[in-house]
């Protein structure tokens, strides 16, 4: 038995099929199989890629050829700046209001640029100022790949959350 | 932009302004005269700008999602 012999064996017992099985799967007889797995001939190799493809594996791994496989570096996935979204979310509890406001990121750096702020970088919402919130602050961290939840203020009546989706 | 006011024993309303309107100089001259932004025209048209720019990050979210007891108000841009 020769390594490819050995290597068609093994894969048809994994596999739970008999030499007769193999064969008829390739149209061929019993007996080439019997031969190929004694090592006394070589299948055609125009029956290679059906060979391969019916033990769900290559050409190259029959004949022992493994190859290691090639790892990629994938890097982590980073919020592009564009498509970064600002979820504020406001839960206050004394007048049971819920203001949930989602944000282009861009849109906030715009405002903040154009000075719609009360002086210390603070975003205000129809009278409530997130003055606890440094937007100046969040903007650069997103820009540097900082995403998820960023801030987190809570007090008796209300709970602050900004998220970076 | 879609808005949508609903607000308890009254019909609900919604509004649509196309996006050309909206991100348009006439829209930012009269959002810069009614509205308490305190930016000028240009400075509103620049955001808005920004915000047609920027909405297809919202993948279908509000911009604006605001619900007290008895008024919800939603924004679609």
């Amino acid at each position: 038995m020769n390594d490819f012999g050995e290597k068609i064996f093994e894969l048809r017992r994994k596999k739970g099929l008999t030499q007769d099985a193999l064969a008829e799967a390739l149209n061929v007889t019993a007996q080439a199989v019997s031969k190929w797995e004694r090592g006394e001939s070589m299948p055609d190799v125009a029956l290679l890629p059906k060979l391969a493809e019916l033990f769900d594996t290559t050409i190259d791994s029959l004949f022992g050829r493994e190859k290691s496989p090639i790892v990629e570096y994938v890097p982590e996935k980073k919020r592009d700046f564009e498509s970064a979204i600002l979820k504020i979310t406001v839960n206050d509890d004394s007048d049971k209001s819920k203001i949930n406001v989602n944000l282009p990121l861009l849109l906030v750096k715009t405002l903040l640029e154009l000075g719609l702020s009360s002086g210390q970088g603070d975003i205000e919402f129809n009278g409530i100022v997130l003055s606890s919130i440094d937007f100046k602050s969040i903007v650069k961290l997103v820009e540097n790949g900082a995403i998820g939840r960023l801030v987190e203020v809570e007090s008796d009546d209300c709970r602050i959350v900004v998220e970076v989706i | 932009m879609r808005i949508s006011v609903a607000a308890k024993g009254h019909f609900p309303i919604r509004i649509v302004f196309p996006t050309a309107f909206i991100c348009s100089r006439a829209a930012a001259k009269i959002i810069a005269k009614y509205s308490d932004l305190n930016l000028t025209e240009a400075e509103l048209y620049a955001a808005l700008k920004v915000l047609s720019r920027s909405k297809k990050s919202l993948r279908g979210m509000p911009l604006v999602d605001v619900g007290t007891e008895d008024v919800k108000v939603k924004i679609w841009v």
